[in-house]
């Protein structure tokens, strides 16, 4: 089943596997490659969970401080700027999706225009992720005192955000090197694989982030008693 | 024919935004916020249901063979009950809420 053989023929002109229907190996291989990613983000999540769930106080915010809980200031997370970043990556989804629909019907043009929108999602979110960390317009979160190292808080968010912005990056350059292959014409006749692998690996980027953005940014602190 | 449902995919879409809506919104109640174990199940729930809408729609989750689907499932399960019971040990241990010791 060397891949050379089955390349130009459409995956639903295959015969069916009795296992995984008409799942090319390229479509297998991304699935295993992503549980296998799953298992590295559900570590680290899992590490964030237990920390945070022992602390008594997670973020030292200028109230624990006030209560001497906690000796340095931390910023607190930008939920409203970080919920604009989900948005974007759920559209830059929904553009891929798109995209792998226009070939299927073999649509060229209009697969190149949502596949490039997605590479333009994800490249826009790349800036929104520089933004929060070093601040394009403002000072961000680095300049605000949230510094790798120095708390449990701030090297789990770093951790867990740049592992994903770096899985933003390469996707974005995979979906690259895919959008030159669809320009000089490789998925014109229909040849859905390669488009649909490269589709699995977006969407669970987004997938990741979804579940980034509730358990990182918006799970509350808890309420620092007042002092005395 | 491969399966493309436009109108799927935007309703999809919109139940992804609205959700992500209602997750933020959900920090923001006061009743929740003073019971904060209800709002981490509320927010796991919504997200867990997004994450879910994003495997089975957009990554065609719904229309590959069952040991597919099986394998991808399976496998996020196994995660999330590590995530439970690693957690809540080590909440236990850590003397919050219990002595922490035998």
């Amino acid at each position: 089943m060397a891949d050379g053989h089955t390349h130009h023929i459409r995956p639903e002109d295959w015969p069916v596997d009795e296992y995984v229907d008409k799942a090319s190996g390229g479509k297998i291989g991304m699935w295993l490659f992503l549980l296998s990613d799953m298992m590295m983000f559900a570590g680290f999540l899992l590490a964030y969970g237990i920390r945070r769930g022992q602390a008594e106080v997670w973020q030292c915010s200028q109230e624990a401080v006030d209560a001497g809980l906690c000796l340095i200031p931390e910023p607190s997370l930008g939920i409203n700027f970080t919920a604009l970043l989900t948005f974007l990556l759920i559209c830059s989804s929904v553009s891929m999706v798109l995209s792998y629909a226009a070939v299927v019907e073999k649509e060229h043009k209009k697969a190149l225009f949502w596949l490039g929108l997605t590479i333009a999602g994800g490249a826009l979110f790349l800036v929104g992720q520089y933004h929060e960390y070093w601040g394009v317009v403002g000072g961000g979160l680095l300049g605000n005192g949230l510094i790798f190292g120095q708390s449990d808080y701030a090297t789990t968010f770093y951790c867990i955000t740049a592992f994903h912005g770096m899985h933003v990056f390469s996707g974005v350059v995979y979906l690259c090197f895919i959008w030159v292959r669809m320009k000089k014409g490789h998925y014109a006749d229909g040849d859905y694989n390669h488009i649909e692998m490269v589709g699995l690996f977006w969407h669970f980027v987004d997938l990741v982030w979804i579940l980034v953005f509730t358990f990182i940014y918006l799970i509350p602190e808890n309420p620092i008693p007042p002092v005395p | 024919m491969a399966h493309v449902d436009r109108k799927e995919y935007l309703k999809i879409f919109i139940a992804l935004f609205v959700l992500t809506i209602v997750e933020v919104g959900v920090v923001e109640v006061p009743w929740l916020a003073e019971r904060k174990g209800m709002m981490i199940l509320a927010l796991t729930v919504l997200a867990v249901y997004k994450a879910f809408l994003v495997l089975w729609f957009f990554m065609h989750l719904k229309h590959d063979s069952k040991p597919l689907r099986v394998g991808v499932i399976y496998s996020a399960i196994f995660p999330v009950l590590y995530a439970l019971g690693l957690i809540a040990e080590g909440i236990w241990r850590s003397g919050k809420f219990t002595d922490g010791g035998p």
